[in-house]
């Protein structure tokens, strides 16, 4: 009401208004410079965080010995669960502590598939993303009843409860023993199978490119809005009509199906699935990353999974078993110095961009971490 | 007039504490319907009730002839009754604009708005709502950055965009200037004739300008309802209203305007 009202023009057409956060397409009359950065500003933002990850991890493995390289493909996996509970925890509000278990399930599922002879890379990844996704919807029935605290404490029994029944199914698992002999994949029809560290690498990095940007795509979405708006006001959202336990219950579930696809690139990373990959560490040190990350970025997930994984597994190396000390201090120095995680961090651009970035900046906090 | 919303019986206790008391209130279709009374009176959780935010201790809601007690809030929202907050809540993370597409989603006949083309037709639409309550400049914002006034009209606007055929509005004019307050009661008066509006106020200009039906309520119990003119001149709710209001806010005779408009 304080502000001047300007009945007959749309309010896409007015030059004060630049359209950060939807129909970046309709920057209409605006002068067109200004026009062109607020459209592309976030998807700059993006596309740079993009680059910097890109080039990390396409020029890695030729700078790598095999066990550097390893460990880069495990933080692809770990990097796609990361980016599934991010979904849950940045979009639709609910912080899991039990995420590890579709990953298990995923996992599970590309051992016994690998050890009938079904080899192929890409029906491994579909089964697994369907199995994740079935176990998501029958535990998420009871899950998405809670809220907050009692959520998180919900989904570390189911975490549980499934690394208990892993460990004791002997005859699908091998129990707490794991799954040997697991053969490599073979990526598509008529591939060989991967053969070397550095061509699984490649085979998990594509896979991840995938998941990851139809991810990011669906986020970008409407869906990714009518999360937000479900994380931000439950109660606003019941009352405008929005049925909020089933985008819960959808998203949920979707999460599972992503994590059950990053647990099918564990199985091949590792050619071996035990009950520990889902363990509570699994499912705890995955929730941190998201929050060094920021909750609202996958590739901040992806960015944090990496850290937590060459912190403690790369850098621990010259202080053999101080690994836990070293994820300990990052953690507290990652919290002090990066209060939105890595996502969070801005570069001071000289021109007229703070008023716009402070409320992204503002977006970026809400998740409940 | 049908009536469109009829509550029979309706007791709301918390505890001990009884808010709403056995009441048997009428709302006719296309009414614009006040009601009134002290703090505590129960007005508030009379909207709760309606629009299904808390659910009765006993008694009925019948909505457009069909029985809704047992409804959960977004079924009751999608059956067409909208309503505002006491504290306009909004989602503070996204647009202005993404408020008011995201309130009007449930109730577009359009289906599949997850999809992004029929979305942005949902987000163009918005902004007749956000032109009705005159804050049309401010579609790009986020929500969450935006004044106390400013966000009760983007309320208003979201409860506008679901089309509805009831709406509630809780105490609509606190903390307005007189602008707002104007800008406010062109949007209602422009409202189609066929909408139900049930305002729950303490602003007694306020109602007088809009309401053609004033209920009283008084510790959760109907004290009085009629026009407006027989409301100011019943001696019951005068003293009920009346002591109340002078300890509470130290206000002159909220009747005033009333009394005035009667003499004149």
């Amino acid at each position: 009401m304080t502000a001047p009202v300007t009945p007959a023009t749309p309010p896409s057409q007015n030059p004060q208004t630049p359209k950060v956060s939807q129909n970046p397409d309709t920057a209409g009359s605006s002068p067109l410079l200004s026009a062109l950065r607020s459209r592309f500003r976030p998807r700059l933002r993006v596309a740079a965080a993009a680059v910097v990850l890109g080039v990390l991890l396409l020029g890695a493995p030729s700078s790598l010995d095999d066990y550097g390289i390893g460990l880069l493909s495990k933080a692809l996996a770990l990097g796609v669960l990361a980016v599934s509970v991010s979904v849950l925890e940045g979009y639709a509000g609910l912080p899991s502590m039990g995420q590890a278990a579709p990953f298990l399930v995923g996992a599970y599922t590309a051992g016994i598939m690998g050890q009938h002879g079904h080899d192929l890379g890409v029906v491994q990844l579909l089964c697994g993303t369907a199995t994740g996704a079935a176990f998501a919807a029958g535990t998420g029935l009871v899950a998405i009843r809670t809220r907050g605290v009692a959520f998180l404490m919900t989904t570390l029994a189911i975490g549980e409860l499934t690394v208990t029944v892993a460990g004791q199914w002997h005859s699908l698992t091998g129990g707490t023993d794991g799954m040997y002999g697991i053969p490599p994949v073979r990526p598509l029809p008529g591939l060989i199978q991967l053969d070397s560290d550095g061509a699984v690498y490649w085979y998990v990095l594509a896979a991840t490119v995938v998941a990851v940007g139809l991810t990011w795509r669906v986020l970008r979405s409407p869906v990714g809005k009518l999360l937000l708006a479900g994380r931000d006001h439950e109660g606003r959202m019941r009352s405008a009509g929005h049925r909020v336990a089933v985008h819960r219950w959808l998203a949920y579930t979707g999460a599972g199906g992503l994590a059950g696809f990053g647990g099918v690139l564990m199985c091949t990373v590792n050619a071996y699935v035990s009950p520990a990959d889902g363990s509570f560490a699994t499912s705890a040190l995955v929730l941190l990353a998201v929050v060094l990350g920021g909750a609202t970025s996958p590739l901040g997930a992806m960015f944090g999974a990496g850290l937590i994984v060459a912190t403690r597994d790369w850098l621990s190396g010259p202080f053999p078993g101080h690994g836990p000390l070293l994820l300990g201090l990052m953690f507290i120095i990652a919290v002090y110095a990066l209060p939105n995680g890595v996502a969070g961090l801005r570069i001071r651009l000289p021109r007229d961009l703070p008023r716009d970035l402070s409320w992204l900046r503002s977006r970026r906090r809400g998740g409940p971490a | 007039m049908t009536d469109m919303i009829e509550v029979s019986g309706l007791t709301k206790a918390f505890g001990p504490t009884v808010a709403v008391a056995d009441l048997d209130l009428t709302f006719a279709a296309g009414a614009r319907h006040a009601v009134i009374g002290p703090n505590g009176a129960g007005k508030t959780t009379l909207l709760h009730l309606i629009s299904g935010e808390l659910r009765p201790t006993s008694g009925r809601i019948r909505y457009d002839g069909r029985d809704i007690t047992r409804g959960g809030r977004a079924k009751r929202s999608r059956l067409g009754i909208a309503r505002t907050f006491q504290q306009p809540t909004v989602w503070g993370s996204l647009s202005v604009s993404d408020n008011v597409a995201l309130a009007a989603w449930p109730h577009t006949a359009a289906r599949g708005a997850w999809r992004r083309g029929r979305y942005r037709a949902l987000a163009e639409d918005s902004g007749r709502h956000l032109e009705t309550v005159g804050i049309a400049a401010l579609a790009g914002r986020p929500a969450g950055a935006l004044s106390h006034g400013e966000r009760r009209m983007l309320d208003i606007a979201m409860a506008l965009a679901a089309d509805p055929r009831v709406l509630l509005l809780d105490e609509p004019a606190a903390g307005l200037t007189e602008h707002g307050v104007e800008r406010l009661l062109t949007a209602l008066r422009a409202l189609p004739p066929e909408v139900t509006v049930v305002v729950v106020e303490h602003d007694f200009a306020f109602v007088s300008e809009l309401a053609d039906t004033v209920t009283v309520l008084h510790d959760g119990r109907l004290l009085a309802t009629g026009t407006p003119a027989q409301i100011t001149a019943d001696a019951a709710v005068r003293t009920a209203y009346l002591g109340d209001l002078r300890d509470a806010r130290d206000a002159a005779d909220p009747l005033d305007p009333l009394a005035a408009e009667e003499t004149a």
